[in-house]
Parts: C-alpha cells; structure tokens; sequence
C-alpha cells in the first residue's frame, strides 16, 4: 500500500509531468521498507493517467475563480454558422450515361505564365520559386499585408522577414503620395538601387516583392501579371 | 492592437490560434475556412505546411462578418508553428495580436508541452510588452474523441487555473465539434471589450 501526499504530488501536477525520486516513493511506503534502498537517487515518473484522476478527485477545492463574463447584447457572429451534415441523399438508379464530348483541359492563367498551363493549384512556394526563375531576378517573396513573411527565398545581404516587413509600407505610402499627385493607382514600385532592382507589387491578399540582378532590369510586365493573377484568386 | 476606422465603419482584428506542435491549429483554421457561412467575405486560406502537415510559418485567413452598431468586422485568423524551435516567428505572428485561442492537445503524453506552451505564449506577450491580463483568451481542450484523452477537469487545473477564469471548449477539430463555439466566444470577448473600450473614451 501507498500513500502519495497531495502536496509532493501539486508541483508536477502543474507541469504535466510528475518525476519523483525513488526514495522519496520509498518512504511512502506502508508499511515503510525496512532498508533504504541504493538506487534512492533514481527519478521516476509517476504514469499521469493513473495520478491525475486521483489527484483531482482528492484534491481540496480551489480557490473561488471570477469566470469571465460577455455582455449579452454582443451578438453571435459564429454559432451555428457551420453547414449542416448534409442529408443522406435519396437512392436512385443511375441514369444511363451519356456520351460525354471531348473537353479541353481547363487551363490556369497563372500557370500560363509559369509555362505549366494545365497546373490549377499553386502553394505560396512555387509562386516564389517560379517567379524567382523569371530572367533577371534572383529572388522573391509573398508577403501578407501586415508585412509577414508568406514563402520566398531572399540571398544575404538582405533577409525576406525585413524586405516582407517593409514592403507593404513602401507601397503604401508612394500610393499615398501617387493619389495626392493624382498619378492614378499604384501597380508597381521599383527602387533601383547599388544592389540591382526592388520591385514590390501589391496583390489583393499579399504583396509580391522581387529583387534582381545589379544592372539589369526586372521582367516587369510579367511580374504585373502574376500579381493580377493573384489579385483574382478567391476561394 | 484592433484597426479602428470610423470613417468606413470597420474594426479590423487580428486573432491568434497558438498551441503545441500537432494540436490541432491548423485543422481549426481548415474547419473554418471551409464551413464558415452568413459572412460577407471570405478570403483564400494561405497555408504554408510541410509534408507532414507541420505548419512551417503560419496560416492566415481573413474573413468578415457585420458585427454591431454597423460596424463591418474583419477578423483575421492565424496560427503559428507549434514546433518549439520557430519562437522568432510565433514572436513575429503575436505582434499586434487582439485576441488568442489556446488549442491544447488532451492527450496525457501532451500535457508538458501544453504547460510550456502556455508558458511560451506569455513570455511572447511579455517580450513583446504585451499584458496578457489584458488579451482576451479562449481555452480550446482538443481531441477528445482519443482515447488517452485527459479529464477537462485536470486540464482545467492545469491551464485556466488562474484567478480569472477564461471560457474553455472541449473540441474535436477534425470533426469541426468545439470549433465554431471557441471561435465566436473570442470573438464576443473582443467585441465586448472594444465596445467597453470605446464607451470609457465616450464618457
């Protein structure tokens, strides 16, 4: 028989994991062993699913808690908005099959300019990757519009959080200064700099920044139509 | 730090699922993304998952719904990697954060890394002087539908056992059960408290 106190047990209750030195077990022991064994030192782990039920069955009540409470006039924007299961459907013959015409592969539009016409789903990556194997840049990167990093590869000396970070706000604030001029809507900002092109496009969701090589200019008309194509993008 | 624009009429919120490795965050968002309705927008699911489903920055999905006093509300959901290793970037993806969703894992073997991520979470905040008194939070028990799952009561003790107690779901995400329920919980806090918010300033 054994009797573990509550108190040696509430330490490591709190962590999830309980470890207790064999000797210590050993003196709860009842009745207690009669040698003090030489592996004393040795730490245990207590089985948690055996010691937690027991532990909160026995365990005195907490303090009393101030549950967190919510106005009743705020609405609920989310309960019971998820679909229904739907419904078993009823059974049917199947109706004899009609021939079907031949039908064209459907086609991507982000895919054609990726030369993979026939590729409908595209990850954040390969659109970085892809855009990255455009001639002249040498890297790029999806950002979202708080400037947070989405996929993309950037080389050293720059880092793609900073570039991710700052090129929401570039684009931003030029499309301020474009409104006030009354230049019309920003597609593109390009810095050309001692390191080679910056260019940042804004893409409904996320911002595309790319970066090329020094001295040469960046394929700007393709990258306007990636970031349109993103633009259209909804699921 | 909520977006605010009287002139459109739109309060923008940025929530964070945050949580243990494979606890189940992403499935949360997935759930959402896919059955969410009665809202007037709702954008693409950027997920950025390796191929062993372990989310390698995070996800993010906007969605917008018409909240009270015709103010259009969008929310932004987002998660973070779990994996111990990615603190910069769960650092990165708490900035500006207005409300949290913990998903804790409830089976026993997971009960660590919940207390340490829990743990991690409010380190964050503090490194980013954050209060985190002051962040609305729900508590979300996920995979009950295990069988080594936990006793909500122990997990109780162990996660929301501080002198306020926030509201806590059992959920099974897979099954989008425990989902919707925290979801609009956090969302009703952080309305409740901009609303608070604005009548102090008012008055």
């Amino acid at each position: 028989m054994i009797s573990i106190p509550l108190a040696s047990l509430e330490n490591g209750m709190k962590t999830g994991r309980v470890v207790i030195a064999w000797g210590e077990i050993l003196g709860w022991l009842n009745p207690p062993a009669s040698v003090p064994s030489v592996q004393g030192e040795v730490e245990l782990e207590l089985p948690l699913n055996v010691i937690a039920p027991l532990f909160i069955a026995k365990r005195r009540a907490a303090a009393a808690q101030t549950k967190v409470t919510v106005g009743e006039h705020i609405p609920d924007l989310f309960a019971g908005v998820a679909k229904p299961a739907p419904a078993p459907a009823p059974v049917v013959p199947p109706p004899a099959p009609a021939p079907v015409p031949a039908r064209a592969p459907e086609l991507s539009a982000l895919g054609r300019l990726f030369g993979q016409p026939t590729k409908l789903e595209w990850s954040p990556q390969e659109i970085a990757r892809q855009i990255t194997a455009l001639p002249g840049v040498t890297g790029s990167l999806l950002a979202t519009t708080d400037g947070l990093l989405v996929a993309g590869q950037i080389s050293p000396p720059l880092t793609g959080e900073t570039l991710a970070a700052f090129a929401p706000q570039v684009f931003s604030r030029i499309s301020t200064y474009a409104d006030e001029i009354k230049l019309g809507t920003v597609r593109a900002v390009t810095l050309t700099t001692d390191s080679g092109p910056c260019a940042m496009f804004g893409a409904g969701q996320v911002f595309i920044a790319v970066v090329g090589k020094p001295g040469q200019t960046l394929p700007e008309a393709t990258l306007l139509r990636v970031a349109a194509e993103l633009t259209n993008l909804k699921s | 730090m909520a977006i605010i624009n009287q002139a459109t009429k739109e309060l923008q919120v940025k929530i964070v699922y945050y949580g243990p490795g494979k606890g189940g965050k992403t499935t949360n968002l997935e759930q959402v993304h896919s059955n969410v309705q009665g809202v007037s927008e709702k954008g693409k699911l950027v997920s950025l998952a390796t191929s062993s489903d372990r989310t390698l920055f995070f996800d993010f999905l906007p969605i917008e719904a018409m909240a009270i006093k015709g103010f259009k509300t969008k929310f932004q959901l987002y998660t973070v990697p779990g994996q111990v290793i990615y603190n910069t970037t769960r650092q990165l993806v708490l900035r500006g954060v207005d409300g949290i969703v913990f998903v804790a894992d409830s089976q026993y073997d997971k009960m660590a890394e919940n207390v340490e991520s829990f743990q991690n979470l409010q380190d964050n905040l503090k490194s980013l002087k954050i209060n985190f008194a002051e962040i609305p939070y729900v508590l979300q028990y996920n995979k009950r539908d295990l069988p080594n799952a936990a006793p909500v009561e122990y997990m109780e003790f162990l996660l929301n056992n501080r002198e306020i107690q926030v509201p806590s779901f059992p959920s099974c995400a897979s099954r989008c059960e425990g989902v919707f329920e925290a979801l609009n919980m956090i969302t009703r806090l952080l309305l409740n408290k901009y609303i608070n918010e604005s009548s102090r300033k008012a008055s």
